[in-house]
């Protein structure tokens, strides 16, 4: 296995791999950000940065363990630098959060799906056998130029997914074939 | 070798001191004691009712492998290792119902291994 920190560039953004799972504790743990602080150090604080990490770096359900026990110091790191955002999971749900400074985003899992953090206990959403796909993570985007802007337009559709004769890529293939363009 | 009665004095006063440091219950710390026990995947008892702004002390021993005793909202961070009794005192300061969670990685059922504090 190779190492669960690191970080590379691409066109422009920063990225880092920021482990905060492999340890028995919630946590990034000192050396890692030891290692965060030098490679941030090395960057314009212009540089648009992504950070994938497992678990949220803020305090979205400590009591469900949803939360990084260092999570703010990795934060304070990056909080020099204007165009911040974290890409999590863990919680098994869709999540956006601003700090104020940073964006976290959580996405959907592609197993089983937890419930809403603003309910009083943790639990695994009920499965439907009728649609077991339901709350899980695979969703068409569609990208394109914006004419208005002239920015990126992104746009999500729903993919209600069935049971597929075949796995792997000839069954994506049947995916994107019951997908309209 | 002969003893003043200045040292006897000091002698005696360290003896009532470390008699008093030692009781448990006395001017050293709260009264009542809670004793709470881990292993894989839950406390015992898994409910405790505390008053609040009472201080109570928790004594939590493992019987299996080590775990973690957290709650952002009580203060509570904790490492409970086997063979060892681990002590810390809280002092609620809310009324509510709080809960713990083991947040040291202690197998399958890690997740959902919790206690709860009923604060009154």
């Amino acid at each position: 296995m190779g190492e669960t920190t690191y970080s590379f560039d691409h066109r422009g953004v920063h990225f880092v791999a920021l482990d905060n799972v492999s340890r028995a504790k919630p946590e990034i743990g000192p050396e890692r950000l030891t290692w965060l602080s030098r490679d941030l150090e090395r960057y314009p604080k212009t540089t648009p940065i992504v950070v994938f990490t497992h678990r949220p770096l803020f305090d979205l359900r400590p009591d469900w363990e949803w939360f990084t026990r260092d999570g703010d110091k990795a934060m304070a790191l990056l909080a020099p630098y204007q165009n911040v955002t974290v890409l999590y999971g863990h919680i098994h749900r869709e999540n956006a959060h601003d700090d104020g400074h940073a964006r976290h985003y959580a996405a959907r899992s592609l197993v089983f799906a937890f419930n809403d953090p603003a309910q009083p206990a943790k639990k695994p959403m009920p499965f439907d056998p009728a649609h077991p796909f339901r709350n899980l993570g695979v969703r068409l985007v569609r990208a394109g130029r914006d004419q208005a802007t002239g920015g990126v337009s992104l746009g999500l559709e729903e993919i209600e997914l069935t049971m597929r004769e075949h796995s792997g890529t000839e069954g994506f293939q049947q995916l994107l074939k019951a997908t309209p363009a | 070798m002969r003893r003043t009665r200045g040292t006897q004095m000091l002698v005696l006063a360290a003896l009532v001191l470390g008699a008093a440091v030692a009781s448990p219950g006395r001017a050293d710390g709260p009264e009542r004691v809670v004793a709470i026990t881990a292993h894989r995947f839950e406390f015992v008892p898994n409910e405790v009712t505390l008053r609040l702004g009472e201080p109570v002390r928790l004594r939590l021993r493992s019987e299996d492998v080590v775990h973690g005793f957290f709650s952002r909202d009580l203060g509570l961070d904790e490492v409970i290792e086997p063979g060892r009794t681990t002590e810390v005192v809280v002092t609620p300061g809310k009324a509510g119902h709080f809960t713990v969670i083991c947040d040291h990685f202690c197998g399958a059922g890690h997740g959902n291994m919790k206690m709860t504090f009923v604060v009154e």
